[in-house]
């Protein structure tokens, strides 16, 4: 074992990985990870992860796409170059709400997927973890619990004795290798 | 399976996101660049004549006035090239074997008029009238730049239509006395706007209409 290497447990089904991340949260661990090929429901909750920041980002987008939307086409129809297009007032705003509201829906789709890959650290074609063993089953069948070696509980041979008393189908090594 | 990529696709992968922004907004830059330019406006732009025709010459030289040779500014929404007939009022008694001026002489023997090449060329969607301009104190050198000063003539201005409408939305910033208008020398005072909003109520320009589709959309 290379120093500064986490360890990864490996599982056969979803019960089985939550039940671990349970054990291993009582055992005092908190730098620990979780793969899994689909969205495990209640492994949030297990791993006890912070409120995502993404929802706000979404608001704040929202907000910014509808009111600059509507302010554009207030500026242009009233401010700009105001015609008399059917009689209608100027700042006719009932008329700005569709654009308004399109642009809302734009904003916050945008925010959603570019705010989820920038909090996310996403795109990152690699990774440590791609190096383990079978790791590639994460997306497949299999359920991957990790405890970072930066954990205050970590010892190399304390931690790898405590996930092979879960009943893993393994343990491997992750080099948390300096690139 | 382990790693597909090496440890530099991360950056490759985060350069590309942001390259994808900018390869996104480029089109649109050089787009707006270009429509602005002078290559596709044609402003400074000297086109090739018949004959290398100098307003210095006849205009700050001789002190001839615009309307001797655009007779129609005044009166129609056409300025008028001059025919060669106006040419040879004097040019058959001065220079005659000029072999510069052997195009006019031969427009005048066979009676087919001089090829002359456009300057200001605008769409044929849009209605200009000149005399509307020149009988409300627009004068020749707010558009057509100082002609008596170019030896030959080019395009002093782009011909956008927000040129248009900058001065038809506030016409006090240009609008100078009528006996002016035809002053290739003429510069704006010190008190242009106070004196041009004044100009604007003494010949009633109506610039509430003024930008109205049908004043040149017509």
């Amino acid at each position: 074992m290379t120093p500064n290497s986490s360890w990864l447990a490996e599982f056969a089904t979803a019960e089985q990985l939550l039940n671990a991340i349970t054990r291993t949260r009582i055992a005092g661990y908190r730098r620990i990870e979780a793969y899994a090929p689909f969205d495990v429901p209640g492994l949030a909750e297990e791993l006890d992860l912070p409120a995502s920041r993404l929802p706000l980002w979404i608001l704040i987008f929202g907000i910014l796409g509808g009111v600059s939307a509507f302010l554009l086409q207030a500026y242009l129809a009233a401010v700009d170059f105001p015609l008399n297009a059917g009689g209608r007032p100027y700042f006719s705003w009932p008329s700005f709400t569709l654009v308004s509201f399109e642009f809302t829906v734009l904003g916050a789709a945008l925010a959603g997927f570019f705010g989820m890959l920038a909090l996310k650290g996403l795109p990152r074609p690699y990774h440590p973890i791609f190096d383990a063993a079978n790791c590639d089953r994460a997306s497949q069948d299999r359920f991957f619990l990790m405890i970072d070696s930066d954990d205050p509980e970590f010892d190399p041979d304390s931690t790898r004795r405590f996930l092979e008393s879960l009943n893993p189908i393994a343990v491997t090594e992750v080099n948390r290798e300096v690139s | 399976m382990g790693q597909i990529f090496r440890p530099r696709a991360n950056s490759f992968a985060r350069i590309a996101l942001l390259a994808l922004f900018l390869i996104i907004l480029l089109p649109f830059g050089i787009g707006f660049a270009l429509v602005r330019s002078p290559y596709l406006t044609g402003v400074d732009d000297v086109p090739r004549q018949p004959v290398p025709f100098s307003h210095q010459h006849h205009v700050s030289g001789l002190g001839i006035d615009c309307r001797y040779c655009h007779d129609s500014v005044e009166h129609a929404a056409f300025a008028g090239i001059p025919p060669t007939e106006t040419c040879m009022t004097c040019h058959s008694q001065i220079w005659t074997d000029a072999a510069m001026l052997e195009p006019v002489r031969e427009s005048w023997r066979t009676g087919k008029p001089l090829r002359w090449t456009r300057v200001y060329d605008l769409p044929d969607f849009v209605y200009f009238n000149h005399a509307v301009h020149v009988s409300h104190g627009i004068g020749c050198t707010t558009c057509h730049g100082p002609v008596g000063r170019m030896p030959l003539t080019r395009q002093a201005t782009p011909l956008f239509m927000s040129w248009c409408l900058d001065c038809h939305r506030a016409p006090e910033k240009y609008v100078r006395p009528r006996e002016h208008v035809f002053d290739p020398d003429w510069m704006p005072p010190q008190d242009q706007l106070a004196q041009g909003r004044q100009l604007v109520h003494e010949y009633r320009i109506r610039v509430g209409q003024l930008t109205d589709c049908s004043v040149c959309h017509r």
